[in-house]
């Protein structure tokens, strides 16, 4: 099948790969396409039509059209025209039930058709309306796209790239190159993109041009254009933004100037058959024989509105086939033309003469690609003397060159049809629209281009109306008895042609804050999950009771990095916390530490910690881990507003954070510090500096977990130094370390809240039982208003602890349930080893709130009693946290 | 001993039986891709890599952590000692001050005579340098900014940019997302025939 070796071909003959083609090798040459190398093997049959399941064959050999799109290693709708085989690549049909020789869907086109009139979805199956459902389901298997296989294991990488360039030329066409030449002489930076595998655009596949094409690129590229094959812009968007598909990289390219160099798009003409195999467009001809060296038919008809089609019936001599007419539309028009054929076309008919032929081109009106411009708000209008949309308006910044702004001489204008009743005149080739349905749309009232596309679907298959719109709109003047200029457009949105979600999506990214202790956890066989956004241990063996014990019992350390540090400085750093803490900090004395909540404006609890006072002027504040970020910006707008004399930085990242408790906890910090770690020296809520294992730490003697406990505070990179050092040295001890789940039991032990699990969005400081947080006589802080109101209405809930005496455990979130309804929620719940019993907290109605009162717990769709317990669980007094 | 000393890494003290070592948050994922380690003031530094000289030609990657960082808030001018590699400001009254590790105390000492505020932020920032006739491309399918200096998200990270010409460009991060960071680079890096380096690949000059 292949023409002997001809110049300038673009396949390699000595280097050959193999692909299936539905379970059948196939031998392709290196510079072959998938489709080009079928067609070499024999096939002129590439796909089924969208609605009547109509046999398709290549067309247009550049990627615009529907035709060809077949199912390639998985991933369906790939037009094989233009998609390069790689050795085993899987290849197989889409769209048929059968084979794509043999389809029996193919019945529709044969007895459908009084069956599928336009929009007949709406119509046939609109009743009865429960059935919908399987309509719908048979309409989709029956008509449609390829389909995405869920098991194929294959993940293809995608990037997403930033790029910038002075100028953006898109389309490497003569205008193209001359264009990106011109700029890039003028001394700016200049990237130019082709959707083919080199520059040249369609003047590739002419014999005559090519080699001009080439110096012209090599040129180009010398006088520093970035050239860029393979790419195809999307879109443009507002600022110059073009997205631009290299594959597997979506470059989105930022330009100062873009200019459209994109050419024009061989418009099909509109007759009987005119789908049929064997019927194409000039390039697809011209490609099959010039790049390949296939020979596209035997005896061919060409049909043609300018010049086009006149050198393609030259370049197709020349590769052997033989022309037995070619009708120039700029002398006649032809008022009827048919094509028949069954597998492929047989004969054309023009104006009742019959040629005998397989290869009709057909080279319709060259309508300028505008559709890049059209998405900047370019305006466009009808030219009627030529029968094409031309651009007359550009915005700032956008540039249009070549074919692209009109420039495409003088061709004739074709009818909107030729001739009608004998079979299937098609007008979109995406979705099955022929003219009678066209007729049918606006003899319904769809007379407008918007409404019929919709209701048509012209122009919405994947060519997005490349080889449709101009015809559409044709069609529609023709049928509402306006013109062109009338009808107008259809809007043109991105992308302009089908793109791949995965490539819209780019890469997965889960940004992982990591503290510089996590790789020691993990070398000590943590489980580690995701809070917030840090990765943290939850427990470091599947018996997280065991490290609970290791607390109560001897040592323990756990990581506490994530807390969020802020640091509050200047002369007024005491009173800017006064205002924004229901509590007192102006008074606290330096080197002391004092719990506090955060209240907003609406009085309710956002986010608690400690704060230390370092120096007069200074303060630590420690918030949750996940609040970190949002109590900075919150501290940094109320600065903003108070204009106080204050400097706020945040310096979580900074400072790692170990917490070192149990009741060895003392000694090993002998150990480790250099400082005097008594009980006089170093009491309860004592903050002091030194030094850790060598390093420079601030200590917080406080005890979340409810056992003698310090927290050391000390720069991030010597984390995994001191880790080590408090493991080796509490070797004695048994140190043990333990992770988040230990944690949540241990402080539940102490009734300890958990801000956003044991609050929600309602919760102010009064219901959630700190009342002795809350300093109504100061002047005024964020939320004292709200909160004052709630004191005054009186306390309608309480936050409790309370214990289940059946030993059952209700899930977190559980109802408390009062006279069946439902009265409040369990927030925390897990079994105390310590305790020996299932202990939580719930808010309860403020009249169950009193110490020994049972309420009512849904646990597994039944009830159960737990009791009400307002002091902590374990160490009531809080002796061992001051001992 | 200054209130804030325990925000300085250089305040640590090898005595006492204690040798305390300070590591980037890179380092792990940089001794799995084989780097071999250097101690230098306190520091461990990840020196080389195998393979690293045909990264360069394309884009190497180098973690520059061990440099001293110092944020100074203030409207001020400070005259630049020397020893200040880079002064990038970030907003009027905020700059970030990177010097060379065994300076930053002095530095530290200097500014805080000249401004309100002058922080060490060593332990709170992590640096990566993207160095080779590629860092721009690898930069470019991080984050869409470009013109340097710049500040940022690279890769949902809050960070900042610095274009060192013949030192590459660096990103400025909070430390926490280092491990993060660094395998998302070398896996935007790595197709383009880029990777990892150590610190010796380039020589960190004052701009
Ligand atoms: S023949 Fe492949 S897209 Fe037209």
């Amino acid at each position: 099948m292949r023409l002997p070796p001809r110049e300038h071909e673009l396949i390699d003959r000595s280097k050959t790969v193999t692909f299936t083609f539905e379970g059948e090798p196939v031998r392709a040459f290196a510079g072959d396409t998938i489709g080009s190398a079928l067609f070499a093997a024999g096939r002129r049959v590439f796909g089924r039509s969208f609605k009547y399941h109509r046999r398709r064959g290549l067309l247009c050999c550049s990627g615009q059209c529907p035709n060809c799109m077949m199912t390639v290693d998985g991933v369906p709708n790939v037009r094989v025209c233009v998609r390069p085989p790689r050795e085993g690549t899987v290849v197989k049909a889409q769209n048929v039930v059968g084979s794509l020789d043999r389809d029996l869907m193919a019945v529709t086109d044969r007895i459908g058709g009084p069956f599928t009139p336009v929009g007949f979805y709406y119509k046939t199956f609109i009743r009865p309306r429960w059935a919908w459902p399987y309509y719908e389901k048979f309409l989709r298997n029956a008509a449609g796209l390829g389909k995405l296989d869920p098991h194929v294991t294959e993940r293809r990488r995608v990037d997403h790239e930033h790029a910038h360039a002075e100028v953006l030329v898109v389309g490497g066409g003569q205008s193209g190159l001359e264009a990106a030449l011109a700029h890039a002489r003028a001394g700016r930076q200049v990237v130019l993109i082709d959707e083919g595998p080199e520059p040249g655009g369609h003047q590739l596949a002419n014999r005559e041009r090519i080699m001009t094409m080439r110096s012209l690129a090599a040129e180009t590229a010398q006088a520093g254009v970035e050239i860029l094959p393979f790419a195809r812009a999307i879109g443009l968007y507002e600022g110059n933004l073009v997205p631009v598909d290299r594959g597997s990289t979506l470059v989105k390219f930022r330009a100062e100037t873009v200019v459209a160099a994109t050419g024009t798009l061989e418009q099909p003409l509109v007759f009987a058959g005119n789908d049929l195999p064997g019927v194409m467009l000039p390039a697809g001809a011209r490609r099959l024989a010039n790049y390949w060296s296939l020979r596209p038919g035997e005896r061919a008809v060409v049909l043609t509105v300018d010049d086009r089609g006149v050198e393609t019936a030259r370049e197709l001599e020349a590769a052997g086939v033989e022309i037995a007419e070619v009708v120039d539309y700029r002398e006649r028009v032809p008022r009827s033309v048919v094509a028949k054929g069954r597998k492929q076309v047989r004969s054309l008919t023009v104006d009742g003469k019959r040629f005998d032929c397989d290869l009709v081109v057909m080279s319709g009106s060259p309508q300028p690609n505008y559709g890049l411009l059209a998405h900047a708000r370019a305006r466009v209008e009808f030219d009627p003397g030529r029968g094409i949309f031309v651009p007359v308006e550009l915005p700032p910044g956008v540039e249009v060159a070549g074919e692209a702004s009109g420039d495409v001489g003088s061709p004739a204008v074709p009818p909107p049809s030729h001739g009608e009743g004998e079979g299937k005149s098609i007008v979109c080739f995406c979705e099955d629209v022929t003219t009678k349905d066209f007729k049918d749309a606006v003899a319904e009232g769809f007379d407008s281009i918007q409404l019929a596309k919709r209701y048509t679907t012209a122009t919405m298959g994947p060519c997005q109306g490349r080889l449709c719109h101009l015809n559409a709109v044709r069609v529609a003047a023709r049928e509402t008895r306006t013109d062109e200029g009338t009808i107008g457009t259809t809007t043109a949105r991105p992308p302009t042609s089908p793109v791949s979600m995965g490539l819209l999506a780019g890469r997965p990214h889960e940004a992982a804050k990591r503290t510089s202790m996590h790789h020691r956890h993990k070398d000590m066989g943590a489980t580690v999950f995701w809070t917030g956004s840090w990765r943290r241990p939850h427990s470091y063996s599947a018996d997280p009771q065991a490290e609970v014990r290791a607390v109560h019992e001897s040592l323990g350390v756990i990581d506490v990095s994530t807390l969020g540090k802020l640091l509050v400085k200047g002369p007024d750093a005491g009173a800017f916390l006064d205002r924004l803490y229901p509590n007192r900090f102006s008074d606290l004395k330096v080197g002391r530490i004092r719990y506090g909540v955060l209240t907003n404006d609406a009085g309710r609890i956002f986010d608690d910690g400690t704060v230390a006072r370092l120096a007069d002027d200074e303060f630590y504040v420690t918030t949750t881990s996940t609040g970190a970020d949002g109590v900075f910006q919150w501290f940094e707008w109320w600065n903003a507003v108070w204009h106080m004399d204050v400097e706020l930085a945040n310096v979580t990242g900074a400072v790692a954070a170990v917490n070192v408790t149990g009741p060895n906890a003392r000694k090993l910090m002998e150990r480790v510090f250099d400082g005097d770690v008594g009980n006089e020296a170093f009491a309860y809520l004592d903050a002091k500096r030194g030094h850790v294992a060598g390093v420079p730490a601030l200590i917080l003697r406080i005890g979340f977990v409810g056992e003698l406990g310090y927290e050391l505070h000390f720069p991030s990179p010597h984390g995994e130094h001191v880790w080590d050092a408090l493991f080796e040295h509490g070797a004695e001890w048994n140190a043990t370390p333990f992770g988040l789940e230990p944690q949540r039991i241990l402080r539940l032990e102490k009734t300890h809240i958990l801000v956003g699990q044991d609050t929600d969005a309602e919760s102010n400081p009064l219901e959630a039982a700190m009342p002795w947080i809350v300093k109504l006589d100061k002047d005024d802080f964020i939320g004292k208003w709200a909160i004052e109101h709630v004191q005054e209405r009186g306390l309608r809930s309480l936050l409790v602890g309370f214990e289940v005496p059946s030993g059952r455990m209700p899930v977190e979130g559980a109802q408390v349930v009062v006279g069946g309804k439902s009265a409040g929620r369990v927030t925390s719940v897990r079994y105390s080893e310590q305790v020996g019993k299932v202990i939580g907290m719930a808010i309860v109605p403020i009249d169950l709130s009193g110490e020994g009162t049972t309420f009512e717990i849904r646990i597994g769709g039944e009830l159960d009693q737990a009791v009400v317990r307002t002091q902590p669980f374990h160490d009531p007094e809080g002796a061992k946290l001051r001992s | 001993m200054s209130t804030l000393d325990f925000l300085s890494p250089d305040r640590a003290r090898a005595d006492l039986g204690f040798a305390p070592l300070l590591r980037s948050s890179l380092e792990r994922a940089q001794r799995e891709r084989g780097a071999t380690f250097e101690e230098r003031d306190g520091w461990l530094v990840a020196a080389s890599f195998p393979g690293e000289a045909e990264r360069l030609a394309s884009v190497a990657l180098v973690d520059l952590s061990h440099l001293g960082k110092v944020e100074v808030r203030g409207t001020g001018e400070a005259e630049q000692s020397r020893d200040v590699l880079a002064w990038y400001r970030i907003r009027p009254d905020r700059s970030l001050v990177l010097t060379a590790y065994r300076d930053v105390f002095l530095t530290r000492s200097t500014l805080a005579r000249h401004f309100p505020l002058a922080l060490d932020q060593t332990a709170a920032l992590g640096i990566l340098a993207l160095v080779g006739p590629q860092a721009a491309r690898v930069l470019g399918r991080l984050t869409h900014l470009c013109e340097l200096p710049a500040s940022g998200m690279v890769s949902h990270v809050p960070a900042h940019l610095l274009d060192r010409d013949a030192n590459g460009i660096w990103i400025v991060f909070p430390q926490e997302y280092g491990h993060y960071l660094y395998e998302v680079a070398l896996d935007a890096a790595e197709p383009l025939g880029g990777g990892p380096a150590g610190a010796d690949a380039i020589e960190v000059r004052r701009q």
